[in-house]
């Protein structure tokens, strides 16, 4: 027997906005991996990545009467999942943030490269909990999901001029604070700022 | 090449959005190239994030999340949003003060009526009694008539006093209902600004943290179906409007 064709994404939402719980559980499934990858390199963690992700699915369900086509569906999906994350980074505020890195661990040889220096590291969770939230959430869209600055400028309601400026600065800081290099690009900024 | 300018070359080299100029640039600078070439591993690094839980666990968060859906799709006027923390303020926004006014008017003129009516049955019955009685007797009747009635009339008084004073304390209750609603400790300076925003009639919930400080629901009995949220800054009590869908 042939199975049937695959809904469209089109059609998927137009069923999913009428009630149907299939065709909004495909839709989920779709971007379940997507919106747990957001939620884990926004929070830093396994256990408020979950947290993020069941407030983000839900942000979903209850926003699909609503979403009315005006951005890609992924633009929108991921934009609602940054708020959940953002949101729960908020909640979460109270616990202590992981301790700081530590430079003299982070010293490398000269034949070590960098795949194999980042890739022993827990350090990078740490590093992108130590960026400002305006910095982290366009670099993850970026680095983690892969989406144009476009995309991100509309996903996070951000001129592109501003995205592009964020993700560089924060992909800048974020290599220095793993390298152990003290010229931080974002105290740049600030000083420049004040 | 300032700092600045040197970071936005990178990105735009590793994001491939390079300018013209932009290689020509990195081949002249070995430093470049090997901070280009750690920008990169780091995207990959970054890329590659760690496994989610299980299927059970996926299945669970989306059954979960699923569970929304019925309310949302067939009835998005009533939409509940039962897995936020609702922090009631125990009471509505009560109606205003002519309303308890009126009430008070009301009770005071019907306790009125009912005494003139018992009066008059009172007088119509003496009236029709036997006439044998003496005159003494009568007397005596008309004694304690009188006295009865001054008595009703002292006890209608009072009871007028007392609808008075019921009026007069719903109305006290009512304006100070109106200024004292029960706000969360975060919120209570703000109290005034907030006070501003809730319809007649209307309701208000506090939902939890939204991005940039709490989340109110506002709920106008005039238009059910359409719940305004506005997020608060509980240190500067500055007011924005949110767009729940976007949340």
């Amino acid at each position: 027997m042939v199975p049937p064709p695959a809904a469209s994404e089109d059609e998927l939402l137009r069923r999913a906005q009428t009630g149907d719980r299939a065709a909004a559980d495909t839709l989920l499934r779709q971007h379940y991996d997507r919106v747990y990858a957001i939620a884990r390199r926004i929070t830093g963690n396994d256990a408020d990545a979950l947290d993020a992700t069941q407030d983000a699915l839900i942000a979903i369900v209850r926003g699909l009467p609503r979403y009315d086509g005006r951005s890609a569906f992924s633009t929108w999906v991921y934009r609602v999942t940054t708020n959940a994350c953002l949101d729960e980074l908020r909640r979460r505020r109270r616990r202590p943030l992981p301790t700081e890195i530590l430079p003299d661990a982070l010293s490398t040889g000269p034949e070590t490269r960098w795949e194999d220096t980042l890739a022993q590291r827990d350090e990078l969770d740490t590093g992108l909990l130590q960026l400002p939230e305006q910095y982290r959430a366009p670099l993850v869209l970026r680095d983690v999901v892969g989406m144009d600055y476009a995309e991100i400028a509309a996903a996070l309601e951000l001129p592109p001029g501003t995205v592009r400026s964020r993700i560089a600065r924060g992909r800048a800081s974020l290599a220095n604070a793993l390298t152990g290099n003290q010229t931080d690009p974002l105290s740049r900024q600030r000083e420049r700022d004040d | 090449m300032i700092d600045e300018e040197r970071d936005e070359l990178l990105a735009r080299l590793v994001d491939g959005q390079a300018l013209p100029g932009d290689e020509e640039a990195l081949a002249a600078d070995s430093g470049l190239r090997d901070e280009l070439e750690l920008h990169r591993a780091l995207r990959s690094r970054l890329a590659i994030v760690p496994d989610p839980p299980g299927p059970d666990v996926r299945d669970a968060l989306i059954g979960r999340a699923l569970d929304e859906l019925a309310p949302v799709a067939l009835d998005t006027d009533t939409e509940e949003k039962s897995d936020r923390t609702v922090r009631s303020l125990h009471g509505r926004r009560p109606a205003p003060k002519g309303a308890w006014m009126a009430a008070a008017a009301v009770l005071v003129a019907v306790a009125i009526g009912l005494l003139s009516l018992t009066e008059r049955s009172r007088s119509e019955q003496f009236m029709a009694g036997e006439e044998a009685e003496s005159l003494a007797v009568a007397d005596e009747m008309a004694d304690e008539e009188a006295s009865a009635e001054a008595g009703d009339m002292m006890g209608a008084m009072a009871e007028e006093d007392d609808s008075a004073d019921s009026a007069a304390a719903l109305e006290r209750e009512a304006v100070d209902g109106d200024a004292g609603f029960v706000w969360p400790p975060e919120l209570d300076g703000c109290a005034g600004d907030l006070e501003g925003l809730i319809p007649i009639g209307g309701d208000i919930r506090f939902i939890d943290d939204g991005p940039t400080g709490l989340l109110v629901e506002l709920t106008d009995p005039a238009q059910p179906g359409a719940p305004r949220f506005v997020q608060v800054d509980s240190s500067t009590c500055e007011i924005t409007e949110v767009d729940d869908a976007d949340r």
